[in-house]
Formats: C-alpha cells, sequence, structure tokens
C-alpha cells in the first residue's frame, strides 16, 4: 500500500472559493476583430481539404528549387508559405501564377534568382456558414455563431494570462478563503515555517547586497530591496500558503489522490538527475519533504482558484 | 508539427533540419502564452519542427542546454544551436526568427 505523504496542519472547516464574488476585477477586456478573423480563419485550417493549385496564389504552399549567387537563395528545396514575406516579401509576389515544374527568373533587389516550382498545395477551407461548419461534426461548434465565441474566449484566455485583473482576482479569492476557513496549526511545521523565513530573509538580504553598484536609474527601480522586509513578511506568507496546502490536502483526500513517498522519490530522482554532483542528503535539504507536499497541496488550491476565476471571466466576456 | 521531448527522445527529435525547442515549465504564464502562440505558428506553418522540454520534468535537458529562465527558446539547424532567446517572444518576433534561421 502507498505511503502517503501529508501535512500535520489541518483544515477545520473550509471556505469555498467559487463563494467569492470577484465581479468587481470583472474589467479590461476589448474584443480585438481582427484577431477573431485570423482565429476562426485558423480553425478552419484544421478541416481544409489539401488541393494541388494550377497556379499559385497567396496563401498557398510552394516547395522551390532557387538558383542565385546568395547563399539565401541558393536552395535545392525549400518550403515556402506564399505571401508571408518570410522567405522574400519581392520574390514570393513575384512567384504568383507560376505553375508546377516551370522555371522562372526573377529579380529581389539587385540579386537574380532562377526559381522553379517542384510543387504546390493548397487548404481549401470549409465556408463560413452554418451548415458547412455544422457538417464538421464538431460538438462544441455547430454554427458560425460558435465558432465565433470559441474564438472569442480563447481571446479572453489569452487577457487572463497577460493582465493583472485575474491576477488580482485569484489573490483576492485567495486571501478570501484563508480569512473565512478556519486551520490548526502544527508547532512543528510553524517551526519549519520560521526557518524557511529566516532563510528567505537571508537569500533576499544577500541578492540586494549583490546587486551591481553601477545600475541605472531605471534599473535601480526594479532591484530587490529589503526594506520593510522582517522575517515576519515572510513568515506570514508561508504561513498562508501552509494553511491553504490544508486545503488543497484535504481536496486531494477526497479524490483519493494525496503525494505519496514514491512522488518524493522521483522529484529527487529528478534533480539528481540535473545536479549529479550534489548528494542525496544534500538534494533533501534543497527540498525538504515538507516544501515539496506544501507547495504541491498549495498548488492543487492555487489551479482550482485559477480555473474558479477563468470559468467568471469567460463567462462575462466570451458572450 | 509539436513534438515533447523526453532526455531520451530530444536528440532524434531535433537531429535534422531546422527545429524550434521551446524550454517551459507548466506553472510558468509567459510559458503558457508562448506555447499559445506557438500552436497557431503550427498552424499557419505546418512544415516547422517544434520541439517542447517541459524542464520540470526534464531538469537534465535544462542544465546541459544552460536554461536559467523559462521561456527559452534555441533556434537549431541540423542538431546544432543557432541562437537562444530568453523571455516570451510574440508571432512577430517568432516570424523574424524563422525568417532568419530556417531560410538564413
Amino acid at each position: 500500500m502507498a505511503e502517503y505523504i501529508t501535512l500535520k496542519s489541518r483544515v477545520q472547516s473550509i471556505y469555498d472559493y467559487r463563494q467569492v464574488d470577484i465581479s468587481q476585477f470583472l474589467t479590461g477586456f476589448e474584443p480585438d476583430d481582427r484577431q477573431l478573423e485570423k482565429d476562426m480563419t485558423r480553425w478552419l485550417r484544421r478541416f481544409g481539404k489539401p488541393v494541388q493549385p494550377e497556379h499559385l496564389e497567396v496563401g498557398d504552399t510552394a516547395v522551390l528549387r532557387c538558383q542565385s549567387s546568395l547563399p539565401r537563395f541558393a536552395k535545392e528545396s525549400v518550403t515556402v508559405p506564399v505571401g508571408k514575406g518570410l522567405f522574400d516579401k519581392e520574390l514570393e509576389k513575384q512567384l504568383v501564377g507560376m505553375a508546377v515544374g516551370e522555371t522562372r527568373t526573377f529579380f529581389t533587389g539587385d540579386t537574380q534568382v532562377e526559381v522553379t516550382l517542384l510543387s504546390a498545395s493548397r487548404v481549401q477551407l470549409p465556408a463560413l456558414t452554418d451548415k458547412a461548419i455544422g457538417a464538421l461534426g464538431v460538438e462544441e461548434v455547430q454554427s458560425v455563431a460558435q465558432l465565433r465565441t470559441l474564438c472569442l474566449k480563447k481571446q479572453v484566455e489569452g487577457f487572463l494570462l497577460e493582465d493583472e485583473n485575474p491576477d488580482m482576482a485569484s489573490a483576492y479569492v485567495w486571501q478570501t478563503v484563508a480569512k473565512n476557513s478556519r486551520f490548526d496549526r502544527d508547532p512543528e511545521e510553524c517551526r519549519l515555517v520560521d526557518i524557511q523565513a529566516e532563510k528567505r530573509l537571508q537569500e533576499v538580504e544577500a541578492r540586494y547586497e549583490q546587486a551591481e553598484p553601477e545600475e541605472t536609474e531605471e534599473q535601480e527601480e526594479d532591484s530587490p530591496s529589503v526594506v520593510g522586509f522582517t522575517v515576519d513578511t515572510f513568515r506570514q506568507v508561508f504561513l498562508t500558503e501552509l494553511d491553504l496546502a490544508t486545503i488543497g490536502q484535504e481536496m486531494l483526500r477526497q479524490e483519493n489522490a494525496l503525494l505519496t513517498q514514491e512522488d518524493y522519490e522521483a522529484r529527487l530522482d529528478k534533480l539528481q538527475e540535473a545536479y549529479p554532483h550534489k548528494t542525496r542528503q544534500e538534494l533533501t535539504e534543497q527540498e525538504s519533504l515538507f516544501r515539496f507536499a506544501c507547495d504541491y497541496y498549495a498548488d492543487v488550491l492555487a489551479q482550482g482558484i485559477d480555473a474558479y476565476v477563468s470559468r467568471c471571466f469567460i463567462a462575462h466576456f466570451a458572450r | 508539427m509539436i513534438s515533447i521531448a523526453t532526455y531520451e527522445t530530444y536528440p532524434q527529435l531535433t537531429r535534422e533540419g531546422f527545429t524550434i525547442v521551446d524550454f517551459y515549465s507548466t506553472t510558468c504564464v509567459p510559458c503558457k502564452m508562448l506555447s499559445r502562440i506557438l500552436e497557431d505558428l503550427t498552424l499557419d506553418y505546418p512544415f516547422l519542427n517544434i520541439v517542447k522540454v517541459n524542464t520540470t520534468d526534464e531538469p537534465k535537458l535544462g542544465v546541459e542546454h544552460q536554461i536559467e529562465a523559462v521561456p527559452t527558446v534555441i533556434f537549431m539547424k541540423d542538431g546544432q544551436e543557432l541562437e537562444k532567446v530568453v523571455g516570451l517572444m510574440d508571432e512577430e518576433e517568432l516570424e523574424e526568427k524563422i525568417s532568419l534561421h530556417y531560410y538564413g
């Protein structure tokens, strides 16, 4: 039977993160219509039918043989998405109209290039109609409106990654859960938190002292600062993390998916691969069993909160 | 095509032709953004070979390639490193690198 790794600290009552109202954070998203159109086309591409064009057009993919005195244009076989301009904008414009097997001589700038079109392919996209989209048989996308919503959802997801509002919403949920749940902290684990806090403060101070003295003013503003940091600053952060880890642990206990000793050993094995010169003892000091469990279980809750925040944003904006 | 590399499969996946290697970790937000951009790129450029390395699962590959932060993208040709870029790149920047290294 697997030997589970659990924290001795326990949660006594859990405040469900799905009860937290984050409507005050649901702002800031503006849909990008140009990107939306691009994403809809990209989605349709997955269902495109490959055909062989008689003559090249912008959007086709061409395989070329090029001869020239310039190495960039001297290739036995090169794949070029026509019109994207990645190979050469000027040359790609001149490719339009070529037939497979045909050889033509072009100039791009002052460079002469002899081009033979070896093969060409085109992706014929399904029509952007409800009927054509419905015929693709994708359960969640049966119409143009649903495709639009799917692509809009993607934009909102991108916004969720880029914008600070979702992070603030997640932090708010995190704090609300910590404040309204009840915990029973184990004294020994609190002592480990104290040690960790002292260590972190030392690390931050060391980093501050090592900062380059000849930095610009702008860099100085971004440099780590120890002003206002005390052991207690970090103790509070790590204690909150310990509290919330006990909730993550409880969530996994209900799913029968608690960490096992094998998971920890596997983590140490990976670290050993990366740092072969270190002893097992040094690695367990680098990543203690307590830290491993605390990070893992806290992350379980964090992921649940992030998913909840994402769902709220998507439901609000991707309509 | 996007492949996920392990320490064992990495040499085979990057041995031939032009390859974009994305070193990432699952908890890093810019990595997720880059991952979406790369997925979009493969729809526009299906001939690209993109290899992803999860540095948490494969720390040895991270150490061997001196990955100090994620995301890090390495552009390779025939197994040789051409350029290493640390940090998030947008679609246009990636296209510039493809233009430079794939066609260069």
